[in-house]
């Protein structure tokens, strides 16, 4: 990139921002001491753009996206510091941190701004409601539409996500509908608002490979018909190189890696991240896998310095005292470890 | 370990034949059945010595029954499972109680979920000498002694014996499923979806280790997955399996290359590429039809891209493939196709 395209490529970022996530932390207290399921957790989505967040489980992707609607459980969860900020169309800003998680102003962003979709559609959507139904109750609380209008407008948008039948389908209940079915209806549910951020949070995990490539497909025309931005979380580096523009790594809460995705699968830098890249079976390479040793710290006793460092083939001494700064690799190539911090410094 | 199982060449140990599961639809006071749920529908196979044979197909394609047939936690409808002993063969369904429960040493399962498939009242040392207490093999202590050994075979430390499954990682458990699995020297284990519940970074952990064992003790694997890539990395040869019924076996270097059914082309079209900005060929339309009422002709036949009219009318037969050992297809046009396959790069 010239640096004439960065420069312009900056301003245009600061004009299209949509969510402003900075130094987020999520903590739960429990019976068994502090959990900091989120540590300080800063990132961006911009108007249109596909964010993806991957991690294994209890790396905080999931808690990281709740608490962008303030849906973080209660009470346990807390965010204790950290601002989001999410750019309306129209100024001024609103600072969702700052909001009353029970109050009016976060229910008027909920599901109608900021919409979601999770991994298993059975257990998120309502057995007892049809699908019209439910679509419907989600219209009716956030727009100014009659009974009728609502229900048309649930059909289309059924008719949307390509259900075959929808005025059938409407009047159907999800146990009804197969597994692919649902994530459909899932998503006409969370569409139907027309938001200008969908968060999916591992859309596809539940489903089978032939239906998540028809499930990923949708999505994405459907991002671009509507124009939203999609903030994607996943475990999948899959899933992530096929939807997302710009790609978080996260690791026991922490961010440890962010880039775009070209530059994140060209050149993986974090150990973490490139260890990943090594244990997935590849076709035609029948190789001994390259595991990753270990596992995952437990939450309880976090260890001080880079929580990677029990599993990390190249680790420092500084690993084990401080965590790591971020070091700007690359412009946009945010990495969290000391090896790199320490070659740029010593490169100047 | 047996010493001469080592010697001998490879040859079958497990051949399935006509193999049927019909699972009946009740409906009404009387509980009559008003049909059947075809979840395995005429399915021949067999399993060598020392090979792991993978199996392949979407969620309702009967890829668990079969599993579960082979070990007897259903009883088939039809067919045969013959196990091939030393220089005997028994067929596993006509196997009274007794002999079921000898013939239980030899077959181990390997479940998917280690969350579940654990008694959380249990220590890891009753869970993993559990087998040889049924069997009536060893003292008690003699058991927990095996227990110990198996549990470093498996990575974890002996000392872990008084823990109880909760205390340890999805990981670790998956690798105390193993030592069970492992308890009673089985020659074949069917583990069911054993990675996919991992994270993973901890699949390849697992993947590794059922590697190295099967490399130590010459163990058979039936490897039930959807993860197509999983399946390729540890068979030898894959099955693809749809609705119930077989579409194509073949050696899996050669199934992944050189795809000759139309299913497994359009299951190699939705593999994801693991690149910024890639996205799948082609995207196979659909779901898959209802088991209980199964399409006329070929039974992929509503989803593929290459249907023609004989395939509404007549069932293709799984055929050997010429010039192509172990290979086999199941479709009337797979001479004429000239299908994709997974292009590696």
């Amino acid at each position: 990139m010239t640096q004439k395209e960065g420069l312009s490529k900056a301003i245009m970022q600061s004009s299209n921002r949509l969510i402003e996530v900075d130094n987020l932390r999520v903590q739960f207290h429990i019976p068994q001491g502090i959990v900091r399921a989120v540590d300080g957790v800063s990132f961006d989505i911009n108007r249109g753009q596909s964010l993806g967040v991957v991690g294994e489980s209890g790396c905080g992707k999931s808690v990281t996206a709740l608490a962008l609607m303030l849906l973080h459980p209660q009470p346990e969860a807390k965010i204790a510091t950290g601002k989001i900020v999410y750019h309306r169309q129209e100024p001024p800003p609103v600072e969702i941190t700052s909001l009353d998680i029970y109050g009016k102003d976060i229910r008027d962003i909920r599901g109608k701004e900021i919409a979601m979709i999770f991994q298993e559609p059975m257990t998120s959507l309502s057995p007892v409601y049809t699908i019209g139904q439910q679509i419907v109750e989600a219209i009716r609380l956030h727009q100014d539409l009659d009974k009728k209008q609502a229900r048309d407008l649930a059909t289309e948008m059924l008719d949307q996500v390509k259900i075959s039948a929808p005025k059938q389908r409407v009047d159907e209940y999800p146990h009804q509908l197969s597994g692919g079915m649902r994530q459909r209806a899932m998503i006409a549910l969370a569409l139907s608002c027309k938001p200008s951020l969908l968060i999916a949070d591992e859309p596809t995990t539940a489903l089978d490979v032939t239906i998540e490539a028809q499930i990923l497909a949708l999505i994405k025309e459907l991002q671009r018909k509507f124009g939203m931005s999609l903030m994607i979380i996943t475990h999948d580096l899959g899933v992530v190189g096929e939807m997302a523009d710009e790609v978080i790594v996260m690791y026991v809460g922490k961010i440890v890696e962010k880039a775009s995705t070209k530059e994140l699968f060209d050149n993986p830098l974090h150990p973490y991240t490139r260890a990943l890249f090594r244990s997935l079976p590849k076709i035609g390479d029948r190789q001994r896998l390259q595991s990753i040793p270990g596992s995952v710290p437990s939450p309880y006793q976090l260890p001080r310095g880079c929580s990677f460092q029990g599993r990390c083939e190249e680790m420092l001494d500084e690993c084990r005292e401080k965590a790591p700064p971020p070091c700007h690799v690359d412009g946009d190539h945010l990495v969290y470890c000391w090896r790199y911090y320490k070659t740029a410094e010593s490169s100047g | 370990m047996n010493q001469d199982k080592q010697t001998t060449a490879t040859h079958d140990i497990l051949t399935v034949k006509g193999l049927k599961k019909y699972f009946p639809i009740q409906k009404g006071f009387f509980r009559r059945v008003v049909g059947n749920t075809k979840a395995v529908d005429g399915v021949d196979f067999s399993i060598k010595k020392g090979e792991t044979l993978g199996m392949v197909g979407e969620s309702g394609s009967g890829k668990t029954t079969i599993g579960r047939c082979i070990v007897r936690l259903y009883e088939p409808t039809e067919g045969s499972i013959h196990y091939h002993a030393m220089d005997e063969q028994v067929d596993l369904l006509e196997l009274n109680r007794h002999q079921l429960h000898k013939m239980r040493e030899k077959i181990q399962m390997l479940f998917q979920d280690p969350y579940s498939s654990l008694d959380p009242r249990m220590n890891i040392g009753q869970i993993i000498s559990e087998p040889l207490a049924i069997h009536n093999i060893g003292t008690k202590e003699e058991q927990l002694d095996r227990a110990r050994q198996l549990l470093d075979l498996v990575g974890l430390r002996p000392e872990q014996l008084n823990k109880f499954p909760h205390q340890f990682s999805g990981g670790q458990r998956q690798r105390i499923g193993v030592a069970r699995a492992l308890s009673l020297n089985p020659d074949l284990i069917v583990c069911d979806e054993p990675v996919s519940a991992l994270d993973v970074s901890i699949q390849a952990q697992v993947l590794n280790l059922l590697a190295d064992l099967q490399k130590e003790f010459n163990l058979s694997y039936l490897f039930i997955a959807h993860d197509l890539s999983v399946v390729e990395y540890i068979s030898d040869r894959v099955i693809i399996i749809y609705l119930g019924k077989i579409m194509e076996v073949a050696k899996s270097d050669v199934v992944y290359a050189y795809p000759r059914h139309p299913y497994t082309e359009a299951l190699l079209a939705s593999i994801s590429k693991y690149e910024a900005g890639s996205s799948r060929r082609f995207v196979l339309e659909g779901n898959i039809p209802d088991p209980s009422n199964p399409p006329p002709g070929c039974v992929f036949h509503t989803r593929c891209r290459y249907v023609k009219d004989i395939c509404r009318q007549a069932v293709p037969p799984l055929e050997p493939i010429p010039d192509q050992p172990e290979s086999f297809v199941a479709c009337h046009r797979y001479k004429e196709l000239n299908l994709e396959g997974y292009d590696a790069r």
